[in-house]
């Protein structure tokens, strides 16, 4: 064997280790990637529907009768006190349209839906948009209303 | 030999990362189960139990609320109990599990007025 073909042939094993270590390593750099990216969007998704969730059954709104003025409303709150629900913000909220809400709750690029149910899983009142998308965190508080322990589940979906 | 090595320390890194992403823990399981118990806690406050301190009554109204996945210990105290109300759902934690826990004042008016403290602990059965 000439010294030309041994150049080539060990060109050739060079260039197929190369390939066999740099084909795995790109597939596995964008699985990686892909991974990360995917997790921390859900992250992202958990803290904010953690945060909507606890300022909507835990604050009153701004300012604390938004429900008389909907218009100058500047924050949400559905809490007459600390996780009890007050039948006339529910009603406030029921009679604003989906967009406002959205706007005034800043969830961004989601949509959400709230759900209040009794605990034998009978609907009290539904509020938004039904899941459609691609990922989506539920939250289930528990809340009294009118005195009565109720359920307050919070979906925020993308 | 060059090249044995250079594969050798890309395939560790890339076992050694794969391993610890693999491992990363999700936290909502944890968030969502130290809310539901401080949730539990604020819809006994607001029923009325607490002020009452009735441990079967707090017991019962816990149970009802309280996820099946889940055990939960309370303890209350306060300037009109003699000594703390213990009470427990189910058995003790076995091992190394993670327990959630978080208090709560509350105020009583009747017999005399008063404050209590109530100290929850929750953990995975």
């Amino acid at each position: 064997m000439s010294k030309a073909q041994i150049g080539i042939l060990d060109l050739i094993i060079a260039a197929v280790l190369f390939m066999a270590v740099a084909i795995p390593s790109v597939y596995f750099w964008n699985l990686t990637r892909d991974r990360l990216i995917t997790g921390m969007d859900y992250s992202e998704m958990q803290v904010k529907a953690f945060q909507l969730s606890d300022l909507l059954i835990k604050s009153e709104g701004k300012p604390t009768k938004w429900e008389n003025t909907i218009n100058e409303t500047l924050a949400l709150g559905l809490a007459e006190s600390d996780r009890a629900i007050s039948p006339q913000k529910l009603s406030a909220l029921n009679a604003t349209s989906y967009n406002t809400t959205r706007k005034l709750l800043n969830v961004g690029i989601y949509s959400f839906k709230i759900r209040l149910t009794n605990p034998g899983n009978e609907p009290i009142m539904e509020y938004g948009k039904n899941f459609t998308g691609q990922s989506s965190v539920v939250i289930e508080r528990y809340v009294t209303y009118e005195g009565e322990k109720i359920i307050f589940e919070f979906t925020l979906w993308k | 030999m060059d090249a044995a090595v250079a594969i050798s320390i890309v395939i560790v890194v890339l076992v050694i990362s794969s391993f610890y992403l693999s491992r990363s823990e999700d936290s909502l399981p944890k968030v969502q189960m130290m809310k539901t118990g401080s949730d539990i806690i604020a819809v006994l406050d607001n029923e009325g139990f607490l002020q009452s301190s009735n441990a079967t009554d707090i017991k019962g109204e816990i149970n009802d609320l309280l996820p099946p996945a889940y055990n939960m210990r309370v303890s209350i105290n306060g300037t009109f109990l003699s000594q703390a109300l213990i009470i427990e759902t189910g058995t003790e934690p076995v091992g190394a599990t993670f327990i959630g826990g978080g208090k709560r004042f509350f105020v009583i008016t009747s017999p005399s007025p008063g404050y209590g403290i109530i100290k929850f602990w929750i953990w995975l059965k």
